[in-house]
């Protein structure tokens, strides 16, 4: 499916799909690189998330009606001659501490779904994983899809703060928390690795399509790494 | 070479320019001047480029020492603007001696004043701009720095342009564009997003009920207080959020979203004020009035372009 919209006076909105899926976000990953590299200063942010492409254009130098015509032929020549797909042959590996003290949910989902710690660990690990989408700050990649084994709801009332590097599971939905914030999602280890930096271009690693895995580390590597324990968990 | 230095920062003061543009899809909010028409008019008046970085002064009670000859210009809010204790008029290009002290008193009208000065105030750019977003901790004086992004005591800034006493500008904006900061505030709206799955009842009731500016707001949403909105769905697939969105979260209060919005949301959504009605609800104080009322794409992108074209956007 493919349906363009207006939002605003500058803006308009691609939808091309209406429920989660992970291959389609790969898809839309390379649809926008695409645009955006087909396009100039007309288009002012062109961001993608799981089944949508929003676009932000100049409105003196990009008129909708025009616009939307433009893409509805780009996007149509895109999944005819078929996607490049060039994501899903990069896989960013991130190196994940897995313990009660970087990860203090990890209990609870193991209770929640009648198992071993160790195994909710290596479920998480086994898996690869594709940015779905980035938002809610800078650079926080939402990975899908968490295996439903230990998939958990998000925590009822969000921790005031979490460290930096945080990793976390809501529903099907796991995620590194790039800096520190507020956040309620469930806690299950630590990545020592930056994965934000205003001053380098990237800022991130991430984009929308890319593959990641979770590689565990041991409380020696992580240390070496950077990390740092922290000690405030509520 | 320091222009101003900051003895007191007020309420709130920031850098802004015209915002942090194209990193949407890394998750940055773009932030940029909370009312863009007086932002303008204040580069304007100076003839400065439209991106050069003003500070935004909101609510007041903020002073600044005067470190050399200067000529700025001051728009927006009525915040009771005064040179050594004497009552200068905003809209106006104004000059400034060394040792002088400019300070602003409470909110007499509006919230948000603009002070320009000629070619802008120097700070480091992140991503090509010094917008100031204190969520994500970027922009401002101290970019990258995740504490200091907003103008605090003792900050001095600094001049880009050799030349910054320049009295043969004498400008005053005409009176007929400067604008009244009412109580009661119509919002035009540009139906989208999942509008049409709203019932008609609960669309009647956007449009006939007075809502109240809650105090629950701020640069990055303004929450609104009254009837409740009935939304068909607790929530939608995170989508890409537009400027001036206006959300209907589950407790049925709409929330407008503003300069520094994120850049994803789930909750559904009506669709988005025009743009130059955000520069008015920008100064509206906690409690004014607003009710909203329908307005076409066209007429709405009709407009704005003309300001865009006006102030060369």
């Amino acid at each position: 499916m493919m349906d363009i919209q207006p939002v605003s006076e500058t803006a308009l909105i691609i939808k091309l799909g209406d429920h989660i899926d992970t291959q389609l976000a790969v898809k839309i990953g390379d649809l926008a690189d695409h645009i955006r590299n087909s396009f100039s200063s007309e288009l002012i942010e062109v961001i993608p998330s799981y089944t949508t492409i929003y676009i932000q254009y100049h409105p003196l130098k990009a008129d909708y009606y025009e616009l939307k015509k433009r893409l509805q032929v780009l996007v149509d020549s895109f999944f005819q001659t078929g996607a490049p797909n060039q994501k899903l042959s990069k896989v960013i590996t991130l190196p994940v501490y897995y313990n009660l003290e970087t990860g203090p949910d990890l209990p609870e989902i193991a209770r929640f779904h009648n198992c071993t710690v160790d195994e909710v660990v290596h479920i998480h690990s086994q898996s690869t994983y594709v940015v779905c989408a980035i938002g809610f700050s800078p650079g926080f990649a939402f990975l899908g899809a968490v295996d439903p084994s230990i998939a958990m709801p998000r925590k009822t009332e969000p921790r005031k703060m979490l460290p930096a590097g945080s990793v976390g599971i809501a529903d099907r939905q796991t995620a590194v928390y790039p800096s520190n914030t507020p956040g309620g999602w469930q806690i299950i280890g630590n990545c020592p690795i930056s994965l934000v930096d205003f001053d380098k271009t990237p800022m991130s690693p991430f984009s929308v399509g890319l593959s990641v895995k979770f590689q565990p580390i041991s409380r020696d590597e992580f240390l070496e790494l950077g990390g740092t324990v922290w000690s405030h968990w509520k | 070479m320091v222009a101003l230095e900051v003895i007191d920062p007020g309420m709130l003061a920031q850098l802004q320019d015209l915002g942090r543009t194209g990193m949407g899809h890394q998750g940055l909010a773009q932030g940029g001047p909370m009312d863009l028409h007086a932002y303008c008019w204040a580069n304007y008046l100076l003839g400065n480029s439209m991106s050069c970085s003003q500070l935004e002064i909101t609510g007041g009670q903020a002073r600044f020492l005067v470190h050399r000859a200067i000529t700025l210009a001051l728009t927006g809010a009525d915040l009771g603007a005064m040179v050594n204790n004497h009552p200068v008029d905003g809209w106006q290009t104004i000059h400034l001696n060394k040792g002088d002290v400019l300070s602003f008193q409470f909110p007499r009208k509006g919230l948000r004043a603009y002070l320009a000065i000629p070619g802008g105030f120097a700070a480091p750019t992140v991503f090509g701009s010094v917008a100031t977003v204190a969520r994500d901790g970027i922009g401002g004086l101290g970019a990258n720095n995740r504490v200091g992004c907003l103008i605090g005591q003792g900050d001095c800034l600094k001049l880009i342009a050799d030349q910054v006493f320049k009295p043969e500008i004498n400008r005053m904006i005409p009176a007929r564009y400067i604008p009244e900061y009412e109580l009661e505030l119509r919002l035009n709206l540009i139906e989208s997003y999942q509008a049409s799955a709203f019932s008609e009842e609960n669309r009647k009731r956007l449009y006939e009920s007075n809502f109240t500016l809650s105090s629950n707001s701020d640069r990055m949403g303004y929450r609104l207080d009254g009837a409740d909105i009935t939304s068909p769905f607790s929530g939608v697939i995170s989508e890409g959020i537009a400027l001036g969105a206006v959300q209907i979260p589950e407790n049925g209060q709409p929330i407008i979203l503003m300069r520094d919005h994120q850049t994803l949301g789930g909750y559904p959504k009506f669709g988005c004020v025009a743009q130059l009605d955000l520069n008015k609800l920008a100064q509206a104080m906690p409690g004014t009035s607003i009710r909203f009322q329908p307005i076409s794409l066209e007429a709405a992108g009709k407009k704005l372009k003309s300001f865009y074209s006006f102030f060369n956007l």
